[in-house]
């Protein structure tokens, strides 16, 4: 593969898509996370945001490992 | 894009009709129907405004759609209209200034703006671009005009007979719009059941729509089965945007005939004909409730799958990966109803699963984000462009992350009790509709339109001004809506306590609103100035993918990417790829599995709780908790006897056992606690409901408001949760430094010596309800309450707006010396069977703009001041009630509070 052009360099849309993932998934991590000081979060919701939280992690890192789309 | 399979519809040349016997002529009626519309037709194209707008001089498929597009746009403004109507009153409450609406008015306007914006914008929308995209995609010759003229026509008179009539004269009455759910709650609103009732042409609405929506599904179906025969034997496979186009006409009959049914069913219901059984008709309802939901979120999804690969020119990542979202999408979206009801006593084993199916729907959507993203690795920068399609596409990316990834919050049952009926809903919902599915629907009315206006996008800038602005508006009301329900903040009421917390994030959230609105002027000044001043759109000799380039670089003010095809080889080989969506669904199946195992056991018994009768520890009290139109029954047992309204009194840490059931309409009773577990204890009239909880270990007094709607004065439902003190009393210090137990909706504490609670126009002291809680120390306590004059009025439910005259409540007053028929007073709470006992010499008549002072010389205790029981209240302004208006009626309770008197 050979060196990006200068107009090839900056962040391509895939960069860009990510960036929307991130910034997606941390408003939604966030919803979750307020209610972390009433007793039943623990219990009740924890597993679930943890479980959302490996998702993300895991689309991105598979994503970013991923062959490209050639 | 060179990878497309033999017989793949693009820019296909048009089916040729099958051509019809010489003597086979149209019905008669179709004829006149032609005629007719032909010369209604030429007539108005002789006029640039409507030629323009409606495309007269183009076939009858651009016209119809054009049709949709202008009144999907229109519904658009008045939604948006009944959201700034409702949106002012709130922000008007949140400031202590004057109401102008009538409750039904601001409740109504809450209901119709979801109807509207649902139905009569969204999904017209909707099914105007994929019928346009379908027909011209597949190159078929579109037929059965008039079937399809009948359902746009059944879909926007379903809007306006939602709508339910209103008066011209004598005077303009538009008090009977339905103010019910934007659905409904069964039996909310129906005649002989409810204390509310709506128009029946609410639900005839209902089903008109119903019908109209499934007219265009079979419309599409023969359409395709058209396609398909033409082309049998030559087509390997769809488009992926096909798929889920089809998945969506798959899905609209399935989720409508529920909705038929359950419409159906509330209009027999109506006319007093037919078993009622409200916990299956908002089963039944919510099959539909949730289905329309998806068939929605279909925009985007369809969006990505089309739109991506166009403006990536080269194909989607994994076809078979596509194959498989749509499958699943299509299957599992139908069967999703009770998670929107696990707070009601449905059998536990169903909650569950549905919770296990719930969480599977994330398989489809895990997959086509994967997909699509995956779509554009190796894309360079340079090879993509910024226009508003594709800036709308990465809006609705990121929207569906932050709203469908607080789904799962949602679905976790055992959590859904600190969200169900708070504003986190609404910002759950919103950021799907808005960011996720109005932002895909957005990135396809840009990518298509100018095919529909034979036009380019007049400006670029306007384009990106659209979109900044509608990033902004969108992000922040969801953002606000988000804080409010946070605090528990309830969704869907007037009523709400005005901290200074609350009543900032309120004017945030109106601001933010405010400017979502205006982003669209910005969107439709740019679709008006197109239609009379855009560039003439030319295709020939480009391909469709070229053409939708072509159109969405209008939207860029310095294009640079060609809109030419590129040629495209294959280097990665389709197994690698599919290995690694396949490594992808593994992980999010692991876990799903997890996580459901993990959430199991808790889900299982939270709902096995609710559906039957919890084993009271010793010492517990026992409740009978019946939620009317518009207060709460309460008898007790146990350590404490008594029968009061809107008010529970339990011991300090006492274990306390509810059974629950309503009448009239689904209520919700429900103390927001935020260091204590959350009490949301749902009731539908015939079934029972339970609850085990323990009472906070701090008296004091805690507020109750109802969680469900249940009608015009559901803000005035609120009951209260008294914490007695210890023999001998306790004051209210360490109940207020704790926070109350973070519930929001706790009366504000006030000393009572020397206060003076003036009462507002809703009929509430201080907006407050229970009223603020007055403390006092034992020995003579004196403090005064006032009803002005000015504060009765037709949201002020003490005096009843019953009259022909419109002066009537203030002739009703004059006529009587000022002086309701109801007695005002202070009240002792006694815990062995009298209920509440009136203190000597402080019950007087209830008299408005009169001073009503109370004074008395009180032992350590807690007692209850004001109007203490549920009065009578009949709504029917210029006589206009009437089983085809509607009409409303309740008995409401909400001047009064609780007096606390320290040692």
């Amino acid at each position: 593969m050979s060196a990006p052009t200068e107009s090839e360099r900056g962040v391509s849309p895939f960069g860009w898509f990510a960036v929307a993932i991130v910034v997606g998934a941390a408003w939604a991590l966030f919803m979750g996370i307020e209610y972390v000081n009433t007793p039943t979060f623990i219990s009740g919701d924890l597993h679930t945001i943890l479980g959302v939280a490996a998702a993300v992690v895991a689309f991105l890192v598979i994503g970013w490992r991923a062959p490209p789309n050639e | 894009m060179v990878e497309t399979s033999p017989g793949a519809p693009a820019s296909a040349s048009p089916v040729p009709e099958t051509p019809l016997p010489v003597f086979e002529k149209k019905p008669a009626i179709i004829r006149f129907f032609d005629d007719t519309e032909e010369a209604i037709r030429s007539r108005l194209a002789k006029m640039t405004f409507f030629e323009r707008i409606f495309q007269l001089n183009r076939d009858w498929m651009t016209r119809i759609t054009m049709l949709m597009v202008v009144a999907s746009v229109f519904w658009g403004v008045v939604g948006a209209v009944d959201i700034f109507g409702w949106r002012t009153q709130v922000t008007a409450y949140a400031l202590g200034q004057q109401l102008h609406l009538s409750n039904q008015e601001i409740y109504s306007s809450l209901t119709l703006h979801g109807i509207r914006m649902l139905f009569g914008f969204a999904q017209q929308l909707e099914l105007a671009l994929f019928g346009i995209i379908f027909v011209t995609a597949f190159g078929i010759t579109p037929r059965h005009k008039w079937a399809y003229y009948l359902s746009v026509f059944l879909v926007n008179l379903s809007m306006v007979l939602m709508e339910g009539p209103f008066y011209l004269s004598p005077s303009f009455n538009d008090n009977y719009f339905p103010a019910l759910g934007w659905y409904f709650y069964s039996p909310l609103g129906i005649r002989g059941l409810s204390s509310y009732v709506a128009s029946p042409l609410w639900y005839v609405g209902w089903i008109a729509l119903c019908v109209g929506v499934m007219i265009w599904a079979f419309w599409m179906v023969v359409h395709f089965l058209d396609w398909w025969r033409a082309h049998r034997g030559q087509a390997r496979r769809l488009p992926p945007f096909a798929l889920f186009v089809i998945a969506t006409v798959i899905l609209i009959p399935v989720s409508y005939a529920t909705v038929l049914a359950s419409s159906t069913w509330d209009l027999f219901n109506y006319f007093g004909m037919g078993p009622v059984n409200p916990l299956l008709n908002q089963v039944l309802f919510w099959f539909f409730g949730h289905g329309v939901v998806y068939i929605l979120f279909l925009i985007p999804i369809t969006a990505f799958y089309f739109l991506v690969p166009v403006f990536a020119k080269r194909p989607i990542y994994s076809y078979r990966a596509a194959v498989a979202a749509a499958v699943i999408f299509t299957i599992l979206t139908p069967v999703l109803s009770i998670h929107h009801l696990y707070l009601t006593p449905v059998p536990p084993w169903s909650a569950w699963l549905t919770m296990a199916l719930t969480f599977l729907i994330i398989i489809p959507s895990a997959i086509t984000f994967f997909t699509v993203w995956m779509t554009l690795k190796g894309v360079k920068k340079n090879e993509w462009q910024w226009n508003a399609v594709t800036l709308f596409l990465l809006l609705s990316f990121a929207g569906t992350m932050a709203g469908g990834l607080t789904g799962p919050d949602n679905n976790t049952i055992a959590f859904d009790i600190d969200l169900h009926n708070s504003l986190f809903i609404v910002s759950h919902f919103h950021a799907i509709a808005l960011l996720s599915i109005a932002a895909g629907g957005f990135a396809v009315v840009y990518a298509a339109f100018p095919l529909l206006a034979g036009r380019l996008w007049y400006s670029p800038r306007l384009a990106r001004i659209h979109f900044i602005t509608t990033a902004i508006g969108w992000s922040g009301l969801v953002m606000f809506m988000d804080f409010l329900g946070t605090d528990g903040i309830l969704r869907r009421s007037l009523i709400f306590p005005r901290t200074p917390t609350i009543v900032d994030y309120q004017l945030w959230l109106t601001a933010f609103v405010v400017i979502s609105i205006v982003a669209q002027l910005f969107f439709a000044l740019n679709l008006v100035l197109t239609l009379w001043k855009g560039e003439i759109l030319s295709v020939q000799g480009l391909s469709l993918d070229e053409i939708v380039r072509k159109m969405a670089q209008s939207t860029h003010p310095k294009p640079t990417v060609p809109i030419q095809d590129a040629k495209f080889t294959r280097s990665i080989p389709r197994a690698r790829r599919e290995g690694v969506e396949r490594t992808w669904i593994a992980v999010v199946v692991a876990l799903i599995v997890g996580v459901l195992i993990a959430t199991s056991p808790l889900a299982y018994s939270t709902s096995a709780g609710i559906g039957s009768p919890p084993t009271p520890p010793a010492g517990a009290e026992f409740v009978n908790l019946v939620g009317n139109q518009y207060y709460w029954s309460v008898q007790e047992s146990g350590p404490i006897v008594g029968s009061f309204s809107n008010v529970i009194v339990v011991n300090a840490g006492q274990w306390v056992v509810v059974n629950a059931t309503a009448s009239g309409a689904t209520g919700g009773f429900y103390i927001p606690f935020r260091s204590l577990p959350t009490v949301d204890i749902q009731v539908i009239p015939d079934a029972m409901s339970y609850e085990l909880f323990q009472a906070p270990s701090q008296p004091g007094v805690y507020g109750a408001p109802d969680s469900e709607y249940n009608g015009p004065w559901f803000g005035q439902d609120a009951a209260a949760l008294v914490v007695l003190p210890p023999a001998g009393g306790q004051s209210l210090a360490a109940f207020q430094s704790n926070g109350g137990g973070g519930d929001i909706y706790d009366p504000p504490v006030q000393s009572a010596n020397g206060n003076y609670l003036i009462a507002d126009q809703e009929g509430l002291f201080e907006g407050s309800v229970p009223g603020p809680t007055l403390e006092a120390t034992a020995g003579p306590v004196s403090f005064q309450c006032y009803i002005p004059m000015a504060s009765i009025g037709i949201d002020n439910y003490l005096v009843n707006v019953t009259s022909t005259d419109p002066n009537g409540q203030v002739n009703y007053l004059n006529a009587h010396n000022d002086t309701l028929p109801y007695e005002f007073g202070l009240y002792s709470i006694t815990t062995t069977g009298a209920g509440l006992v009136p203190v000597a010499g402080t019950v007087q008549p209830l008299r408005i703009g009169s001073n009503l002072p109370e004074t008395a010389t009180l032992a350590a205790g807690v007692y209850v001041y004001g109007l203490v029981t549920p009065i009578p209240y009949v709504y029917n302004p210029s006589g206009e009630s009437s089983w085809m208006t509607g009409s409303d009626a309740g008995n409401i309770m909400g001047i009064w509070g609780i007096l606390w008197v320290d040692p």
